[in-house]
């Protein structure tokens, strides 16, 4: 199975029997107009329409998914059809995705993850930019709107000539967050740590006063180098998002941190993929950086006997507070789809994030609810006095920043990652690396050849 | 005539279904690969390129960084598999007790999916809780990094890494069994009537297998050559799923020192989304696997002794 990949490859084209694009009527339209604005007044019939729906929710949570679009199907003209294609932080669903796009065939919405994704969907004319339903007659007043976290809208929104434009919709959202061990930091005698200097120290401390592994680590460029960037007033692209500017000094003193924990402090294990959890779990190591939705994991990974009180915080703050990466994925609908399709799509999504459903499908998945009104729900009030971590994601996303916006990003993502690990084993200095990442990058930026 | 034109088409029904698979599967996909690859294509079609995805491989150190990589892996994998399978054979193919229960130890890693096989040697190669690492510690060498160390093995800047290294030995382990298997039919193969006259003439152990066993075993080792070394220039599974997890790009880690070609064209294909530059590598890789295998037959070949 050697051949597997040639093999992929080709089998991939076959199903490509032309280039795709949209149509010219669905092709993606600037900011809203007045009118539309105006018209949200006077709502459109609801069309009767099956819409295709393609998730990347597995195992338990698309169960839970299939719930909600059951309860929605229940109750409207439009049906929602939901599949799960494999998983989206596996990039099962985007491969097949991309295939689909360029078969000319694809759903009628899918989940996608970041914005530089949605990005690179957007400028090969694949979907349609959601503002345009939510300026139109069924969609949403500002009010309405502005019941959404402010970071998750500019999550989905890209600069459109000159104007910040939803182009895709939250639905499952999680954020980096630090997980502790608070029998190990008492043992230690340190306290939460608040900011990044405090946290270097907290974990010299465990290192000194106990024989536990202060941290345990997977390199990765979200987690919390770019938390550390934005926190420090830096920034990974310049606003036009044409020129890398990771290697700004707030950039170089971000990863000089992360190299010093390694190599100086010698206060964190380098692991690979999800190799952190298991040790965290059995009680070994102090502390860990994962996303909001790694609990239930790191919960059932401990041993029966040897469980502990799982502790949560933001991340530290730098100078300008405190920043994190934002997670999950937001949905996009295809310009392929059929208009009466497309509106069937977008009333779903807002049934989706309206307030009740987004607290049923945040208390069901562990993502966080996408609207600032869910807090005084009752439902999530009362399983936030049951478990009061559940308010620490959400008020930390006023922090959260999404990946960068250039469909050029992915592409950065090798570069710059193969920097942070360059500086952490030592093989480079972190101005080298990044220096290096950056040129590479900004090649990458220019369109190349 | 009317008869031979009935036989022919005929022929060619029953050639038809396979036919038609190949040119579906193969044949029509490979010619769309290389549509593709004379454009800028993304998500969607682009700008009409010519061949300047092509020129820009030849300038790219990061694709001729993976070609080299791929000639070390194939180097450093096929010569020392067939070698062992071969050792392995001969003893096979000795009056053993439990000569069968042998048989399917060897044999069972290559009937064992491939992502299995790398998640558990994924573990055991775990630099904190890994059998291997265990195991150097009890004999008094210094724990490793292994999947995650990108310093040479021979030289800290020659590859290959310790993580490639180490899937390198993974992918021995794996395909011993198969050479070893293929060999042993070839063992068989050979008739008694040879063995017993040299025998007579007075030619024994290594004698017996330099002028007798080896050259008659020439037609296998000449066929698992071929397979192995196209095998290995196109090796994805056990690379990409030990090599996995390492935040960088979605295929070799640490720092690319296990990015071998396939796992470039997949990386560029599927995570960089740049088909049309990834269809322009995969064709590239699939022009160097057919001159290699040319050098394998010009070399080779004439050296093949089928009795």
């Amino acid at each position: 199975m050697r051949l597997r990949v040639l093999v992929t490859v080709f089998a991939l084209v076959l199903a490509a029997c032309a280039p795709s694009g949209p149509a010219a009527s669905s092709a993606p339209t600037a900011a809203p107009s007045a009118a539309a604005s105006a018209a949200a007044a006077t709502p459109a019939p609801e069309p009767a329409v099956t819409v295709t729906f393609w998730h990347g929710q597995s195992g338990v949570l698309g169960d839970r998914l299939k719930t909600l679009v059951d309860k929605f199907n229940a109750s409207h003209k439009v049906q929602v059809n939901a599949s799960f294609q494999g998983s989206y932080t596996g990039s099962e669903l985007q491969t097949k995705l991309l295939s689909a796009v360029q078969a000319g065939n694809p759903p009628d919405m899918a989940q996608l993850t970041g914005a530089s994704d949605v990005a690179q969907f957007y400028k090969a004319k694949a979907i349609v930019p959601i503002q345009q339903l939510v300026d139109g007659p069924n969609g949403l007043t500002k009010d309405q709107l502005a019941d959404f976290v402010p970071s998750f809208l500019d999550d989905n929104s890209l600069p459109i000539n000159g104007k910040s434009t939803l182009v895709s919709w939250p639905l499952s959202k999680s954020e980096s967050v630090m997980y502790y061990n608070p029998d190990i930091l008492k043992a230690a005698g340190v306290s939460v740590p608040k900011t990044w200097d405090e946290f270097r120290a907290a974990l010299k401390t465990v290192k000194e006063k106990t024989s536990f592994t202060p941290m345990a680590w997977t390199p990765s460029i979200f987690d919390m180098f770019l938390p550390q960037l934005y926190a420090a007033g830096g920034s990974p692209l310049s606003a036009d998002l044409t020129k890398a500017t990771f290697n700004s000094p707030e950039g170089v003193a971000a990863l000089q941190y992360e190299a010093d924990l390694v190599n100086v402090d010698k206060t964190v294990t380098v692991t690979k993929g999800f190799d952190w959890q298991d040790p965290f779990a059995q009680g070994k190591v102090a502390f860990a950086i994962s996303t909001n939705v790694s609990i239930p994991y790191i919960q059932q990974a401990m041993p029966k006997g040897k469980t502990f009180q799982l502790g949560m915080a933001p991340l530290p703050a730098g100078a300008k507070g405190s920043k994190t990466s934002l997670y999950g994925n937001n949905v996009v609908i295809f310009a392929k789809a059929a208009p009466d399709h497309q509106l069937g799509a977008w009333i779903f999504l807002k049934w989706l994030t309206d307030t009740d459903q987004t607290v049923a499908w945040s208390l069901a998945s562990g993502y966080m609810p996408l609207r600032t009104s869910a807090k005084n729900s009752t439902e999530f009030k009362a399983a936030a006095e049951k478990d009061p971590r559940l308010l620490i994601p959400l008020d930390a996303a006023t922090g959260a920043v999404g990946s960068p916006k250039s469909p050029d990003f992915p592409k950065i993502q090798g570069p710059l990652g193969d920097a942070i690990t360059a500086a952490i084993l030592g093989k480079s200095t972190p101005k080298a690396a990044l220096d290096d990442a950056a040129k590479k990058a900004n090649d990458i930026l220019s369109g190349g050849y | 005539m009317r008869r031979r034109r009935r036989e022919a088409i005929e022929g060619y029904l029953f050639l038809a279904p396979a036919l038609l698979i190949i040119a579906a599967f193969h044949v029509w996909p490979a010619i769309y690969a290389f549509y593709m690859s004379l454009y800028r294509w993304e998500v969607a079609q682009e700008g009409f390129l010519g061949l300047r995805n092509y020129q820009h491989l030849l300038q790219d150190g990061d694709f001729l960084g993976s070609v080299g990589l791929t000639v070390v892996y194939v180097a450093g994998t096929v010569p020392v598999e067939m070698a062992v399978g071969l050792g392995v054979a001969l003893l096979l193919h000795q009056r053993l007790r439990l000569r069968g229960v042998f048989r399917l130890l060897y044999f069972m890693p290559y009937v064992t999916s491939q992502v299995a096989v790398a998640l558990v040697w994924g573990w055991i190669f775990n630099p904190t809780y890994g059998v291997a690492n265990a195991i150097l510690e009890t004999v008094a060498g210094q724990p490793r990094t292994w999947l995650l160390q990108p310093d040479g093995v021979f030289s800290s800047d020659l590859p290959p890494s310790l993580a490639l290294a180490s899937i390198m030995f993974v992918t021995v382990w794996y395909y011993l069994g198969f050479h070893a298997v293929v060999f042993l039919s070839g063992l068989t193969s050979i008739s008694d009537e040879v063995i017993d006259a040299a025998r007579i003439d007075g030619a024994g152990g290594l004698r017996m297998f330099r002028d007798i066993t080896f050259p008659l075993l020439s037609p296998t080792t000449y066929f698992l050559l071929l397979v192995a070394t196209i095998g290995a220039m196109t090796s994805f599974n056990l690379v990409y799923v030990m090599s996995s997890g390492q935040g960088a790009g979605c295929g070799g880690g640490p720092l690319g020192t296990t990015r071998v070609a396939a796992l470039f064209v997949f990386d560029r294909f599927w995570c960089q989304t740049e088909l049309g530059y990834a269809s322009a590598a995969a064709f590239a890789v699939g022009f160097v696997v057919v001159v290699i295998t040319a050098i394998n037959n010009r070399i080779f070949s004439r050296r093949v002794f089928y009795g």
